[in-house]
């Protein structure tokens, strides 16, 4: 060996020895398997069996619509959440946010213990003792200076035990319990109240209305109880026996639930009251419908002349819209959104209800029977008391439960600083959020996979929450803290004798319910528990108008800031009021719109953004005499050009590594304005400057095209076509090689293109079902999500008043008999399946990628990186499916491990897989029944009559790749 | 000819290396001893002399995927009654005692700990076998797990690779149908 002057190894010889001792180590060492572990249970866990689900009935508490979940269990821990079939809400649904809620659960980011904030100003851990004892001291030392009302219980509308249990307590200690909904609905109850003297929200039946009016109402979004109301609509506006219903949406933006409208008329900000009083006078005025003749005094001053200049929607559309609405019986119109918080809200849908009343829904499509849970939420003037009275020192101690409104409120009304000189403040947030930042105590609650409890979402349906597995952190439910601290004040220490939140639940429903079914307790508890909850029927309540309301006036709507640009700050269906940002699965889930991720931005028209010399990606400053933020630019057509829109939810300043720095919150430059008549909290009243920047970055989306470039992906007929009857098609094209045989099963899909909102609650479905990674933004930019299913969204040029029709269309593999992916697999890790399933052998797999080179769907996603789920994310992998290493490819598998659970049951039967047995995750979460998976090879399962419907194309068909999923055209709405 | 020296070196380390990977998973085949586990459990004594039926311990095996381990309950169900006896025992040519060894089960029982066994059979990842399909179809557990009655410290007697699985899938299949299942990748790996 060659040495230099000096001694020492010179560096390549230092390499080769190295490479030689590597390789010995190889020979001798490197061979022997790692050691693993078997680790039994101490003492069995009753009715766990190790390798079996169990399923749990609960309540998803993530918005305050209380839809039933079922949480699918193994070994001890929640893995999958599914909407509950048995649940009147959302009936088996679920929601992209509800179906993430498993990761807050497992959130890496969740406060593990109660924390303390000692005198350095660091938060430091504590025993449960000690805080329950430190909170009991304080109110003591409080409630002995004998004055009421300075203890506050600030929380989100915590229905049924729970609800009843913190004013009970408020009442015992002297304190006052604030109900705060970022999203109140105030004018909404105003109106009914004032309309027809009943203070409440009714249900709406939308499923029951052949024409859907709807002004600014997001209910596929965040609207009162979006998947009641996404399954309703579904039902309401599918194609069936040649007909179907129609729905027009009028609002400044096309939201999500406006592109899924047969017209999307735009209007000018703050005039939808007006548009619907011109409505109802086109109605009257033509006699059009028996009813309204006592009002068209008030109508007659809604000329539609004047109606269609304020509102800038033609006369003609006018016309149309009202004798639409007066022929398709029974219709219904709907207020929200835009219409809701504007100035004159109140008084906008007091419009909206005259337009109802002329119609004839009252009491038709509008039930007051079943009423919204939404007595208990404090009006928005308590809320501004409470800040006033947290600045003059009114307030000694602040308790915050479920609500962020540090995040959620606009800067302008003061609770951030307010709250600052509360002496003593306890969070009950299992996040560190930005209120929860201020807290001097927290003491984390469990969240409600964790805990038992319940939610009365509306009249007649008391869901129960219970716990689907142990806590995972040390956190305890906010129940159990309330009666232990109350143990410790000297003289309340009798007041509950229940030793658990648990027993007080049950006697609380013992009290409650027991005498109503006629079964013992312990049946009825029992079968509530199984059901998810007690639902009885509501009956309607009839409803009439008051006689004041001939008199009433429509003031215009104001907005304050010298902007040009009205600034639209939305509810977003991922995030709600921002308490979904934490979730990297709803980061990731791409905008349905701008297929945006990650992040915010801007929704600018695409005239507006060449005026403002402004392009994709650029950014811009976005301006109010409150403040200003900076985002990028995202053209979007379905937006007016006087107005700019962005999504409420990013822009935290904490709540974890998943939302923090993250985008840009909105609310933090409106203005503090209310809706006159009702007092709540007015979202759209501010006019903003748009300033470019210069800036530019790359804008982080999954689809860059809104063209579908003449392939004919998403295809639509018209209504007249389909009446008529369409041609039928032969999708066989001849082929080199002889059709493909299956003996007992083939699986396969049809979606339909009508039903599809686009939702995204199956893109999420999946990542739950099938252990797939989120790659956060940067990847994302890349190309390299690895979604398994997407939503392809196309911008359609069309003749209808918008000028562009959207089209959404779920892409997954299509498993195809003539697969492109498998000739080309060197190493035959991809196949074709004796049941009709584009197999991908994961084990197989080399990573060449020659398969997705050749996909002409671009379904396959390969791993770059080893992915990681930080603990304890990775307790909700799915134990059934592989979890993919670096270097592979991987795709949809029709949920596989489904298809054989369901074998492996029906085998036990000793029969065949029966239709409707395999849910598929993305079939099982969607709400509006758009994905249909079954068996091709019998001809009744629904899927296989589905695929033979005259709607029923493939895509790409021309390739020849057989394809098992058939997708339904889309009806559009052609005749007047 | 230093330098086709040390060319030669590539194909000779190789084929070192590869020998070494092939030997060393030959004597992991052929090993009979098993690893060492926490507590000497015989499972000669207790499925061989004392006749226990598998499924009183592994009781899932028919109704789950997963055979299940008995918990240290289960161990206890018998052992508060019985201490064993206090005799030396040849346990795959170690000496033990076996009361000694039913003591270190008490003892994980008294601090409720679980016993830390190693596995003896381990499936990667991406194999998803189900044990409730095999023995409903009525296969002993011999047939995979050997003579387990006859053995004090279980050791593997099958390398389970999938040409063990197909071998046995091939031979069973009773039509061409199921022959055609049984052999479809997606059965196992998905």
């Amino acid at each position: 060996m060659s040495q230099d002057k000096k001694g020492g190894i010179r560096r390549r010889d230092f390499l080769k020895i190295i490479g030689v001792a590597g390789g010995t180590a190889a020979v001798t060492g490197g061979c022997s398997e790692p050691v693993e572990q078997l680790i039994p249970y101490v003492i069995p866990p009753e009715g766990i069996i190790p390798g079996v689900p169990n399923w749990y009935a609960s309540t998803c508490r993530e918005c305050p619509a209380g839809c039933g979940i079922l949480v699918k269990n193994r070994e001890g821990r929640a893995i999958k959440i599914e909407g509950n079939p048995k649940h009147p809400v959302n009936k088996g649904a679920s929601c992209a946010q509800g179906q993430a809620m498993l990761q807050g659960l497992y959130n890496p980011d969740r406060t593990r213990s109660p924390l303390l904030l000692n005198d350095l100003g660091k938060r430091r851990p504590t025993g449960w003792e000690n805080a329950q004892t430190l909170l009991a001291e304080k109110i003591d030392e409080i409630r002995k200076k004998g004055q009421n009302g300075r203890i506050v219980f600030l929380s989100d509308n915590v229905t049924g035990t729970l609800g009843a249990l913190i004013d009970d307590w408020m009442e015992a200690i002297g304190g006052v319990h604030i109900s705060y909904e970022t999203y109140a609905y105030e004018p909404l109850r105003e109106a009914n109240k004032r309309t027809f003297g009943i203070d409440k929200i009714p249900t709406y039946n939308i499923d029951k209305a052949k024409y859907l009016l709807s002004f600014g109402a997001d209910f596929m979004e965040t609207w009162l109880s979006p998947t009641y109301y996404t399954t309703q609509f579904s039902d309401m506006h599918s194609f069936r026996d040649g007909s179907m219903g129609k729905f027009v949406h009028v609002e400044p933006r096309a939201s999500l639930t406006g592109v899924n409208a047969d017209e999307w008329v735009s209007i000018t900000p703050g005039t939808e009251g007006l548009l619907a009083l011109g409505i109802a006078n086109v109605i009257v005025s033509e006699g059009l419908s028996q009813r309204g003749g006592e009002l068209s005094g008030l109508l007659g001053g809604y000329a539609i002349d004047k109606v269609s200049e304020a509102t800038g929607v033609s006369t003609d559309t006018i016309r149309q819209i009202a004798r639409e609405f007066s022929s398709m019986q029974p219709s219904l119109a709907i207020g929200g959104g835009t219409a809701m918080t504007s100035t004159n809200a109140t008084e906008t849908l007091i419009a909206i209800n005259i337009l109802n009343y002329v119609a004839g829904n009252i009491g038709v499509t509008i039930d007051f029977g079943r009423t919204l849970n939404t007595d208990g939420i404090s009006p928005f003037r308590d809320i501004l008391s409470l800040v006033d009275s947290m600045s003059d020192g009114g307030v000694d101690l602040l308790m915050v439960y479920n609500v962020n409104p540090v995040f959620t409120l606009p800067k302008s009304a003061g609770f951030e600083d307010a709250i600052s000189r509360v002496p003593f403040v306890v969070s009950f947030s299992s996040f560190m959020d930005e209120t929860t930042e201020k807290a001097h105590l927290i003491m984390p609650d469990n969240t409600t996979i964790e805990s038992w409890g319940d939610f009365i979402p509306s009249a007649g349906i008391h869901g129960l929450i219970q716990p689907a597995m142990t806590p995972v952190f040390n956190t305890k439910s906010t129940g159990d803290v309330i009666l232990a601290v109350t143990a410790n004040i000297e003289d309340l220490k009798e007041k509950y004798k229940e030793a658990s939140y648990y027993d007080y639940l049950r006697e609380s429903w013992k009290t409650a319910y027991s005498s109503q079914a006629g079964l013992s307790f312990d049946s009825f508890w029992n079968k509530a528990l199984e059901n998810g909850g007690y639902y009885s029927d509501v009956q309607p309540v009839q409803v009439s108008l008051s006689g004041g309301l001939s008199g009433a006036a429509l003031p215009e709507a104001e907005f304050s800031g010298d902007g040009d640009y009205f600034l639209i700050a939305y509810p977003s269906y991922k995030y709600y009021d921002g308490r979904g940002a934490n979730k990297p699965w709803l980061q990731e889930l791409p905008d349905a719109l701008s297929t945006g991720v990650w992040d915010s931005w801007v929704e600018v028209h695409p005239d507006t953004a060449s005026r403002l010399g402004v392009e994709l990606g650029d950014y811009v400053v976005i301006e109010s005499p409150q403040g200003s933020i900076e985002t990028q630019v995202y053209p979007y057509p379905g937006i007016r050009p006087d107005t700019v829109a962005v999504m409420i939810g990013q822009g935290h300043t904490s709540y974890g590594r998943y939302a923090k720095d993250r985008g840009v919150n909105p609310v933090g430059i409106l203005p503090l304005a209310t809706d006159k008549l009702s007092g709540g909290f007015a979202w759209f009243t501010s006019k903003v400057k748009l300033t470019r920047t210069g800036k530019h970055a790359q804008f982080v989306q999954t689809q860059y095209t809104t063209h579908q470039h003449d392939r004919g992906i998403a295809q639509e007929v018209t209504l007249t076509e389909m009446q008529k009857g369409l041609p039928p098609v032969d999708h066989e094209l001849p082929g080199f090689y002889p059709p493909k045989e299956y003996a007992k099963y083939r699986w396969g899909m049809a979606i339909d293109l009508q039903k599809c909102t686009g939702c995204g609650a199956c893109i999420t479905a999946c990542y739950a079902e099938n252990n797939i990674p989120f790659v956060g933004k940067e990847l994302v930019a890349k190309r390299r999500d690895m979604a398994w299913i997407k939503i392809e969204r196309y911008f359609e040029k069309s003749d209808n008043k918008a000028g562009f029709e959207t089209r959404f269309l779920p892409m997954l593999c299509q498993h195809c008999g003539n697969a492109p992916c498998e000739p080309v697999c060197p190493v035959y890790a991809t196949y074709h399946n004796p049941e009709g399933l584009n197999g991908m052998v994961y084990n197989r797999c080399v990573g060449t990628r020659y398969c997705s080179n050749n996909c002409s769907y671009s379904v396959r996603k390969f791993n770059w990186f080893q992915y990681k789920f930080p603990e304890p994310l990775d307790w909700q992998l799915n134990p059934d499916v592989t979890v993919r290493g670096v270097g592979v490819m991987e795709k949809c598998t029709f949920c596989v491990q489904r298809i054989n659970y369901a074998k492996d049951q029906a085998k036990d039967k000793g029969r065949d897989v029966l239709d409707g047995e395999v849910q598929v995750a993305c079939a099982q979460a969607c709400g509006s029944d758009a994905i249909v998976f079954g068996n091709l090879k019998d001809p009744e399962s629904k899927a296989s009559r589905l695929s033979k419907n005259e709607r029923g194309y493939k895509v790409l068909h021309t390739l020849n790749t057989q394809s098992s999923i058939t997708y339904l055209k889309k009806v559009k709405w052609d005749k007047a | 000819m230093r330098r086709r020296i040390k060319l030669l070196l590539v194909p000779v380390l190789s084929i070192f290396v590869f020998a070494g990977f092939y030997f060393s998973d030959r004597n992991a085949e052929s090993s009979d001893k098993g690893p060492v586990q926490p507590v000497r459990f015989s499972h000669k004594i207790h499925a061989g002399e004392d006749q226990i039926p598998c499924q009183y311990c592994h009781s899932f095996v028919d109704v789950s995927p997963n055979p299940g381990i008995p918990s240290v309950q289960r161990c206890m169900g018998c052992h508060t009654h019985i201490a064993g006896r206090d005799v030396d025992y040849d346990f795959n040519g170690t000496t033990i005692n076996i009361q000694a060894e039913i003591a270190k089960v008490r003892d994980f029982w008294a601090k409720k700990e679980p016993i830390p066994w190693i596995k003896v059979n381990s499936m990667p990842g991406y194999v998803h076998f189900n044990h409730k399909r095999h023995i409903k179809r009525g296969f002993d557990c011999a047939v995979c797990h050997g003579d387990v009655a006859d053995m004090d410290q279980v050791h593997r007697v099958n390398r389970f690779n999938m040409g063990f699985c197909i071998t046995c899938h091939t031979e069973n299949a009773r039509s061409h149908e199921e022959l055609t299942s049984l052999k479809d990748c997606l059965t196992c790996h998905y």
